[in-house]
């Protein structure tokens, strides 16, 4: 029989959504604590040994009392032998004295959430195996040497399986440029000697879903998105470690939240069908629809968009616009407010012949209004 | 909008009077204090002042026209046409303050604001145009150029008005309209060095521009300030990652030192007993060894001394005898030199002994002779030359051969051979005398006596013939030389006396004969280096022998005073013997010195010294869990992920204030293009040709045509060009007069309006004002004309004008 463990990471409790309206906000907040109750729920479902945070459980150090024990409270339901959590480079351990980590533990105290704030070991005996934890939490928010060079000294008894725990980049798979968050590599990683490694830090999930043998490490992506930068549904992993070493591995979806950034140049109408076609096809209630939107288009055009956002806005979570279109000025538009022969006429035409600066026309027309008192 | 009637009720003097008004010209004329000016106040007030202003403004405004004395309050209801229909407009300052404005058969609105917006609505042109235009007050009309220069700007825009193809409806003028778009791009770039693509002056976030700010700066000043508070936030998480690692680091450093103190701690006294039994048991252990050392010297020590005593005997005879050969060494040495001065006393002898015989062979000079000798040959050489003045010059000759005895002078006789082709020929000193057989021929000088000259000459000469013999000389050269040669003879025996003097060294010759003897006497010896080497070594050999021996004593002596006898030296030893077997069986039981230590002191000061480095690591921990409580105190509420996040979209904003700006400045660019395409059209020829056109009748055709600057008469065309500033005031009036008439057909072309003038012929000459009565009876035709008068020549010289609808009130 395997062990099975439920891998979670970057969950971010804490995190503050400050540039949202409130209700949002608030919806956001509470999605961090129910996509991971959710979590813990299908890990006592399918009677997980084990639950593994695999850092970044807070968003910053300074998370309020009450959220670590809203956290604790949603951890410690789950049924199986422990919930491991490691300290990552958002919720670093700098310490014993660690005011975070000293709330978690009191809050956790008599429960079978573990805090694995120090470079140790964690042995686990169960029927279905011996399984030891390696333990590599973040001593502080940046790193430029990997926390994991200790575990491939360690001693490592055979007949157990050894699992390695950790936070930070790995090379090849973040973008960390300047390597500040313990950059890891993949053959440091196996060079370790551990059957496999928990990972966290990077957003994105690893591997990718339906990858079959064992991978060296599983990172499972933030557990429900965050903001926009998340392109994906929130995860987790649902592992099953065969004794010979053998790893099944599972996607689990958690988040129930979208951030959806919907880039889009528009110039015609069945361009704004197109946004409209896409936009209908997103869970809008719970989606926080970011668009980007460029282009070029003409008063009604403008006019449609308008009526277009101002739906979306009806029906979304939260729609966040970030609008640079050009609103074309029609020649026949001028020529409606201005006589031919006139200067203003003369200064539009020449300025919507200007193909590369599509709006200036429609600047300089409502500029003229101003100045006319139109 | 046209004007039906005004009731003051009250308004300045006025308790409650009325005035209507009908189509065209309207005079009103009566004496200066009948109140015309009041009316004209009255209707631009009950137009443009709104009945709430503030107290001050109120009071400023209003406060001239309350009726004196006690009045707290004015009143005007005002009755015009306008959009076709009739309204009613009432308004109070002061006590009861309110405004109405209904049309009628209509409601009626009461808010101050909303009425005076209706009313401007109404009456279609702004404040600046009904005042600088449409409303002439007393003596204002030749204000009309400076006005218009002054605050042309404001009217409204007439290019839309202006009929014919240089006046499209819609237009706008050029400076217009670049004037306006200056204003936005220096208003959207307000503080922006385009230039240099920042804020104006460099001024940053330290010292931000607070004034005139436009949106690109705000932008950017947005921007900054959220990039600023990112860097902060970084700069704190990267302080609290240091200040963390500096925690752990000292926190590693005690743990790995808090082993080795317990266990050193533990040691401690153990380790320090060790130390004084160490040094117990390496005393006594050196004691014993000295002891049993004494023991076994000091029964042999006085056999020590004797044999120590006999060689140095025997070192000192034999040091007498190398000094004794080193003496005679010395002294064959010294025989050298004494044999040397001998040798040079023996020559110097010699050389004196030569030189007295050299000076007996060489005998003395008498010098008395050897002076009388040489006055004899000066005096002769005297004598001599005195007979050779005398000289006689003789010629013998002879006719045969013959042999003849001549004597010259003090000279022996010569005998001289002549023959007939051979005579003779000589000179003689003083005498000649020729003998020939027995005939002597004596011939003398004559000069002198020659004779008493030869027996000077002669006893000179015998008496240096004796001299000469008598010191065995042939001449006074020869006696001269003899004389110096024996003084030379004389001085070399003096200076050899010298030298054997010199020699000698002040002891007598058989002093130095008697050394000499001696020294031949002396033993051979070894070389003096060798005797000198030799006698040193055996000194030293000699002084340590003596030192050793008397070591010995002072030795044996104190070990007398220390241990009194061998015996009880004995016993001495057995008793340091037992202690330190005892210090050694104490010393076994003590804790052992950890391993990797040499020496338990070295251990104990390694174990101080990680001790008071502990110590110092807590106190450094203690500083920096301070520290890092400062900084977690000032945590920032937002993250650095948060504020990169809004970086963006600030970054964005102000990408996107600046492309409006490009924009703005590429409007203008093109703008300043179009322009320069459309040439010199001027979109103002018809006011200009409408004001020239008006001019022209008000002058008499003395005038052909104006230019304008805007909207100002500039110039006037006529015999000559004239700057408008140079016109007569007459001129200039019926210039204001047609500029204003101008104007206001444009203005209220659209509408028909009206247009109040405020005794407007005052400054005329009678053609010119019946010039401008004609021009305003013309305008007058089209439009309601109200014209108050305090001149009642004018206003009958109006009606005179055949003014249709002039009227007098």
């Amino acid at each position: 029989m395997p062990i099975r463990i439920l891998h979670t990471a970057d969950n971010h409790i804490g995190i503050s959504f400050s540039t949202y309206p409130e209700p949002v906000r608030e919806r956001l907040l509470n999605e961090r604590f129910d996509a991971l109750a959710r979590l813990v729920e299908t890990a006592s479902m399918r009677k997980a040994h084990f639950v593994v945070v695999a850092g970044d459980l807070f968003d910053k150090l300074s998370v309020t009392a009450a959220d670590i024990k809203r956290t604790v409270d949603v951890l410690k339901r789950f049924e199986g032998e422990a919930v491991l959590v490691l300290a990552g480079n958002h919720d670093y351990c700098e310490g014993p004295e660690s005011k975070l980590w000293k709330t978690f533990r009191k809050a956790a105290e008599g429960t079978n959430v573990v805090a694995l704030t120090e470079q140790s070991v964690h042995n686990y005996m169960l029927d279905e195996g011996a399984v030891r934890f390696h333990a590599c939490p973040c001593p502080s928010k940046f790193g430029e040497e990997p926390m994991t060079g200790w575990v491939a000294d360690a001693h490592k008894p055979e007949g157990m399986l050894h699992v390695g725990i950790a936070h930070g980049n790995v090379e090849g798979l973040g973008l960390d440029a300047d390597q500040r968050y313990f950059n890891m590599t993949e053959a440091g990683l196996r060079a370790a000697g551990v059957h496999t490694w928990l990972l966290g830090h990077i957003h994105v999930p690893a591997p990718d879903a339906g990858t079959i043998g064992t991978p060296t490490y599983f990172m499972p992506g933030i557990h429900t998105p965050d903001s926009v930068r998340c392109r994906h549904s929130g995860h987790a992993w649902w592992l099953e470690l065969e004794p010979d070493g053998s790893i099944h591995h599972e996607q689990l979806t958690a988040g129930s939240v979208r951030f959806v950034r919907i880039e889009a140049v528009l110039q015609h109408t069945n361009d704004l069908m197109a946004l409209q076609q896409r936009c209908n096809e997103l869970d809008a209630p719970n989606t926080v629809l970011d668009l980007q939107l460029t282009g070029r288009l003409k008063t009604e055009g403008m006019q449609a968009l308008n009526t277009l956002v101002d739906a979306l806005q009806l029906r979304f979570l939260h729609v966040e616009r970030d609008v640079d279109i050009a609103q074309v000025l029609e020649a026949e538009a001028i020529a409606q407010h201005f006589p031919e022969g006139t200067l203003p006429h003369a200064l539009l035409t020449a300025l919507l012949a200007d193909e590369a600066h599509p709006g200036d026309a429609d600047l300089a027309f409502h500029l003229i209004e101003d100045l006319t008192g139109r | 909008m046209k004007l039906i009637s005004i009731r003051l009720h009250p308004f300045g003097a006025s308790i409650d009077r009325t005035f209507t008004w009908g189509d065209g010209l309207n005079v009103l004329e009566g004496p200066n204090e009948f109140g015309k000016s009041t009316l004209s106040h009255a209707l631009w007030h009950a137009l443009f002042s709104p009945s709430n202003m503030t107290p001050v403004k109120l009071e400023k405004t209003m406060g001239r026209w309350y009726p004196k004395p006690n009045g707290d309050h004015v009143r005007i209801t005002l009755r015009f046409s306008a959009d076709g229909r009739t309204w009613t407009l009432g308004k109070t300052w002061g006590a009861g303050s309110s405004s109405h404005l209904q049309v009628d058969g209509g409601a009626s609105m009461a808010q101050p604001a909303a009425v005076q917006a209706e009313l401007l609505r109404l009456l279609r042109r702004n404040e600046a145009t009904w005042g600088r235009v449409l409303f002439t007050g007393q003596a204002q009309l030749t204000r009309t150029i400076a006005k218009l220069r002054e605050e042309g700007h404001s009217l409204d825009d007439v290019h839309g008005l202006l009929a014919g193809a240089a006046a499209i409806p819609g237009d706008i003028a050029p400076d217009k309209l670049l004037g306006g778009i200056n204003d936005r791009i220096n208003a959207h770039f307000g503080r922006w060095d385009i230039t240099a693509r920042g804020p104006e002056g460099g001024r940053g976030l330290a010292r931000m521009w607070a004034n005139k700010v436009g949106p690109v700066l705000k932008a950017f000043y947005e921007k900054e300030t959220l990039r600023a508070e990112l860097n902060r936030v970084v700069s704190h998480e990267r302080a609290v990652d240091g200040v963390n690692e500096r925690i752990a680091r000292l926190q590693d450093d005690a743990g790995k030192d808090a082993a080795f103190i317990a266990e050193g701690r533990a040691l401690r006294l153990g380790l320090g007993q060790r130390t004084g039994l160490e040094e117990r048991v390496a005393r006594l252990t050196g004691s014993v060894e000295q002891l049993m050392k004494i023991t076994t010297d000091w029964p042999g020590a006085e056999q020590v001394i004797s044999a120590k005593e006999q060689e140095l005997t025997r070192m000192k005879n034999t040091l007498d005898h190398v000094d004794t050969e080193l003496a005679n060494a010395r002294r064959q040495a010294q025989a050298q030199t004494v044999r040397e001065g001998y040798k040079r006393l023996t020559e110097a002898r010699t050389a004196w002994e030569d030189a007295r015989r050299r000076l007996d062979e060489q005998p003395a000079v008498d010098p008395r002779a050897l002076d009388e000798l040489r006055q004899l040959e000066t005096r002769m050489v005297e004598l001599g030359i005195r007979m050779e003045a005398q000289k006689l010059a003789a010629l013998l000759e002879s006719s045969d051969d013959r042999t003849v005895t001549i004597q010259r002078g003090t000279g022996a006789p010569e005998n001289v051979t002549l023959a007939p082709d051979s005579p003779w020929e000589g000179a003689a000193a003083g005498r000649l005398t020729v003998e020939v057989g027995s005939v002597r021929l004596t011939v003398r000088s004559g000069q002198e006596d020659v004779d008493a000259l030869i027996a000077q000459l002669n006893t000179a000469e015998h008496r240096r013939t004796e001299l000469l013999a008598a010191m065995g000389r042939n001449s006074l050269a020869e006696a001269e030389t003899a004389a110096k040669a024996h003084e030379e003879q004389l001085r070399s025996v003096k200076s050899k006396a010298d030298l054997h003097l010199a020699a000698l060294q002040g002891r007598t010759a058989e002093e130095w004969e008697a050394e000499v003897q001696a020294l031949s006497q002396l033993p051979a010896t070894r070389d003096i280096a060798v005797l000198e080497q030799e006698q040193n070594s055996l000194r030293d050999i000699r002084s340590k022998l003596e030192a050793e021996v008397e070591a010995k004593r002072h030795e044996v002596a104190q070990w007398q005073q220390a241990h009194v006898s061998v015996a009880k030296l004995v016993e001495k030893v057995m008793a340091e013997r037992e202690e330190l077997k005892a210090a050694e069986q104490q010393l076994a039981g003590l804790p052992a010195l950890p391993a990797g230590h040499a020496t338990v002191n070295g251990y104990l000061r390694l174990l101080t010294d990680r001790e008071d480095a502990q110590e110092t690591s807590r106190g450094q921990l203690e500083a920096a869990r301070q520290e890092l409580a400062r900084l977690e105190g000032g945590t920032p509420t937002r993250t650095a992920e948060d504020l990169s996040a809004e970086l963006d979209l600030k970054e964005r904003e102000f990408q996107r204030r600046l492309a409006e700006g490009q924009a703005l400045l590429r409007i203008r660019d093109t703008l300043e293009t179009v322009i320069a395409q459309r040439g010199n059209d001027d979109p103002l020829q018809g006011l200009t040709d409408a004001i020239a056109h008006r001019f022209n009748a008000l002058t008499n055709g003395r005038y052909t045509g104006v230019t304008l600057d805007g909207l100002t008469p500039a110039q006037v065309i006529g015999h000559a060009t004239l700057s408008s500033d140079l016109l007569s005031q007459g001129a200039l009036g019926s210039l204001a007069l047609a500029a204003r008439l101008a104007l206001a057909e444009l203005y209220l072309r659209e509408d028909n309006g009206f247009l109040l003038l405020d005794d407007p012929f005052t400054d005329m000459d009678p053609e010119r004002r019946s010039l401008a009565m004609a021009a305003l009876v013309d305008f007058a035709a089209h439009h309601q004309v109200i014209l108050l008068t305090c001149h009642p020549g004018h206003a009958e010289e109006l009606v005179h004008q055949g003014a249709q609808h002039a009227r007098v009130v």
